[in-house]
C-alpha cells in the first residue's frame, strides 16, 4: 500500500513539474526521489517482481521436501514432506498449517484432481501411486509401479496422470512413464525411455506430444503420445542434470533448467532449436511459467531466479533472491502467491515461504 | 618506606600522564553524534557477520551493511568493520544506486579499488528495509567491474544466507 502511494505521489509530482517547467528533469527527479522517506526500501519494493509475504516455520521437520499441489475448492495447499514421510496441509491464503497426513514412505509429486476430488501421490520407496480422498485424506486406491516413482504430471485435458518410474532406483538403465487414468485408477499405457532418470514433463496438446527431461542423458525427450515413442532428443551447451521443465504453448517454447551449473535454457518446441541459454540458480527443482506476467520462476537450493519473456526468443533476468535453500515451488495465480518450502538450515527451522507476486 | 613512597609517586605520575592519552583515544573512537548525519544503531548480528565475513576475505578492503533500522526513517550504516562509522546516514549517492535495485561497481582510480554497492535481503528473500552491502575490491583482485561484482555478490550471498530475518540483525 505504501509503495503504491509513493508511486502515485511521484507520478503526480512529475506531471505537475512537466506542466510548469521546461527545465531538465533529472535534478528535480533526484530531489523528489530523495525527499520521499524511506525512499530506498519503498522504491526497491516497487521494482521487485516478488515480495516475501510470510514465513511459516515448520519446527521438527528435518530433511527434504518435494512438490506441492493445490485444492482451490477448499483453499488448501498440499505439500509432500518427502523425508518426514507425510503430506502437509496448509491454508492457501494464510499459510497456516492445518494438519499432517501420515502413511507415506517417500512422497514426491502430487496432483489434486478436482473432477474426482482426489489427490494422486507418487511414492518412490513404496513403488506406487497412492490415491487419497480430497476431503478427509483416507486412501482410496494404490497402483503398483516400478521403484523410483517420483516426477509426475497431471494433464486435466486428457485426465491422465503421467508418472516417471523405474531407472536408477531399481538399478536399471531404462525408465517408464506410466499413464494412469484419474477417472478409473487404471494404467492405460506405458512409455519406455532409454534413460535411468526421467524428471519433469509437459504436454503439447496441439501436437499430441510429451516433453520429458531425461536427466542422465542431459536431454529432453520428445514423445509422440500416439505411437508412445521418443521421436526426438534435444540438448543444449552446458545443460547438466536437467530436472525442471515447463511449456509455453502459445509461443511454442520449452523451458528447462539444468542444476550444475544453474542454466535456464529455452527451446523452440517446433524443432528443438536453443533460443536462450542463461545462468540461473543452481540445483533447480521447481519452475513456473506465468503467461499473464510472462515470467518464469526457477527455484533451486541457491534461490529464486526470475526471468521475463520479452519475446519468444528474448529473455531477461529480472532478479535472483535467496530462498534459504528452498528448491520446490508452486505459483497459484488465483491468489497471486508463490509458495516455496525450505528444509531446516543452520540458521533456521524448515519453513513455508509465501511470496506475493507484484505486477 | 621511602622507596615505597617514591614508587607510589612514580606510579601516580605515570597514571596521570596516561589519562589525557586514553581520554583522547576514547574521544577519537566516538563518532561525532550530529543527528543530521548520525543516529544511534545497535545491530549485534549485523556487526558479527561483517566482522566474521571480512576476517576470511582478503579480496576486499572495506565491508559494511546499510539499512533502515526498526522504527527509524533514515537509511544508515548498521554495521561496518570500522565501527566508528556505525550510525552514519547513507549518502544520497548510495540511495540513488540502491533505487536501481541492481548491484553496482564503480572504479575509484585514486584508491585503485572498485567501490561496490549490492542490494541485500534476508535468507528468505525478505526485505531488510533498504538493505545493502558496500565493500571495496582492490584492482589487484579484479581486473574489471564484472570480476569485482562476482566477488561482491558471492560475499553478499554469504552474509545474506546467515540473516534469518530483519529483526534478527538487531539482536545478539
Amino acid at each position: 500500500m505504501r509503495t503504491y502511494s509513493i508511486g502515485t505521489k511521484l507520478r503526480s509530482c512529475l506531471l505537475k513539474y512537466r506542466r510548469r517547467s521546461a527545465q531538465p528533469l533529472a535534478p528535480f527527479l533526484l530531489t523528489v526521489i530523495l525527499s520521499v522517506s524511506p525512499y530506498a526500501p519503498a522504491h526497491a519494493a516497487e521494482l521487485a517482481p516478488v515480495s516475501l509475504n510470510s514465513v511459516i516455520p515448520l519446527p521438527g521437520f528435518v530433511g527434504d521436501f518435494d512438490h506441492f499441489t493445490v485444492d482451490l475448492k477448499r483453499n488448501r495447499l498440499i505439500l509432500a514432506a518427502e523425508e518426514h514421510h507425510t503430506l502437509e496441509i496448509f491454508d492457501l491464503k494464510s499459510g497456516e498449517r492445518l494438519q499432517g497426513v501420515p502413511g507415506f514412505k517417500a512422497p514426491h509429486t502430487l496432483a489434486y484432481v478436482s473432477e474426482t476430488d482426489e489427490i494422486f501421490v507418487t511414492d518412490g520407496e513404496a513403488a506406487a501411486c497412492i490415491i487419497l480422498s480430497g476431503s478427509d485424506f483416507h486412501e482410496v486406491g494404490r497402483i503398483s509401479l516400478r521403484p523410483g516413482a517420483d516426477a509426475a504430471l497431471y494433464d486435466p485435458t486428457s485426465r491422465i496422470f503421467y508418472v516417471a518410474n523405474g531407472g536408477r532406483d531399481e538399478k536399471s538403465s531404462t525408465s517408464s512413464i506410466t499413464e494412469i487414468s484419474v477417472m478409473n485408477h487404471k494404467v492405460v499405457a506405458q512409455i519406455s525411455i532409454d534413460g535411468d532418470n526421467v524428471e519433469a514433463m509437459a504436454v503439447d496438446h496441439a501436437h499430441n506430444r510429451l516433453f520429458a527431461n531425461i536427466r542422465d542423458k542431459k536431454q529432453i525427450g520428445v514423445i509422440d503420445l500416439t505411437s508412445r515413442q521418443v521421436v526426438a532428443r534435444w540438448t543444449a551447451p552446458g545443460l547438466n542434470r536437467n530436472t525442471t521443465l515447463t511449456f509455453d504453448p502459445i509461443a511454442k517454447r520449452v523451458f528447462v533448467a539444468g542444476r550444475t551449473p544453474g542454466k535456464f535454457v529455452v527451446f523452440d518446441a517446433t524443432d528443438g532449436r536453443v533460443v536462450a541459454n542463461m545462468s540461473c540458480v543452481n540445483d533447480a527443482d521447481g519452475m513456473v511459467w506465468d503467461p499473464v506476467t510472462r515470467r518464469i520462476y526457477v527455484t533451486g537450493s541457491q534461490g529464486l531466479s526470475i526471468f521475463h519473456q520479452d519475446g519468444p526468443d528474448q529473455y531477461r533476468s529480472l532478479t535472483q533472491l535467496p530462498t534459504n535453500g528452498g528448491k520446490t515451488s508452486l505459483y497459484v495465480p488465483e491468489v497471486k502467491q508463490l509458495y516455496i518450502v525450505h528444509p531446516k538450515t543452520e540458521i533456521d527451522d524448515a519453513a513455508l515461504l509465501i511470496y506475493r507476486t507484484n505486477p | 618506606m621511602s622507596k615505597l613512597v617514591v614508587k607510589s609517586v612514580l606510579t601516580f605520575s605515570l597514571v596521570l600522564s596516561l589519562v589525557p592519552t586514553v581520554a583522547h583515544a576514547q574521544k577519537a573512537q566516538t563518532p561525532p553524534q550530529d543527528p543530521s548525519t548520525y543516529m544511534h544503531v545497535n545491530a549485534p548480528l549485523a556487526q558479527s557477520l561483517v566482522d566474521k565475513v571480512k576476517a576470511h576475505h582478503d579480496d576486499i578492503v572495506k565491508l559494511g551493511i546499510h539499512a533502515v533500522p526498526p522504527g527509524e526513517k533514515d537509511n544508515v550504516i548498521i554495521a561496518n568493520i570500522t565501527r566508528s562509522k556505525n550510525g552514519k546516514k547513507s549518502s544520497s549517492a548510495d540511495l540513488e544506486k540502491l533505487a536501481t535495485n541492481k548491484a553496482t561497481a564503480v572504479r575509484l582510480e585514486k584508491d585503485k579499488v572498485f567501490d561496490l554497492l549490492i542490494p541485500m535481503t534476508d535468507a528468505n528473500g525478505g526485505n531488510l528495509d533498504g538493505g545493502f552491502v558496500v565493500m571495496e575490491v582492490p584492482y589487484a583482485k579484479a581486473s574489471n567491474e564484472e570480476e569485482a561484482l562476482k566477488i561482491g555478490v558471492a560475499i553478499r550471498d554469504e552474509i545474506q544466507a546467515q540473516i534469518p530475518s530483519k529483526a534478527a540483525l538487531y539482536q545478539p
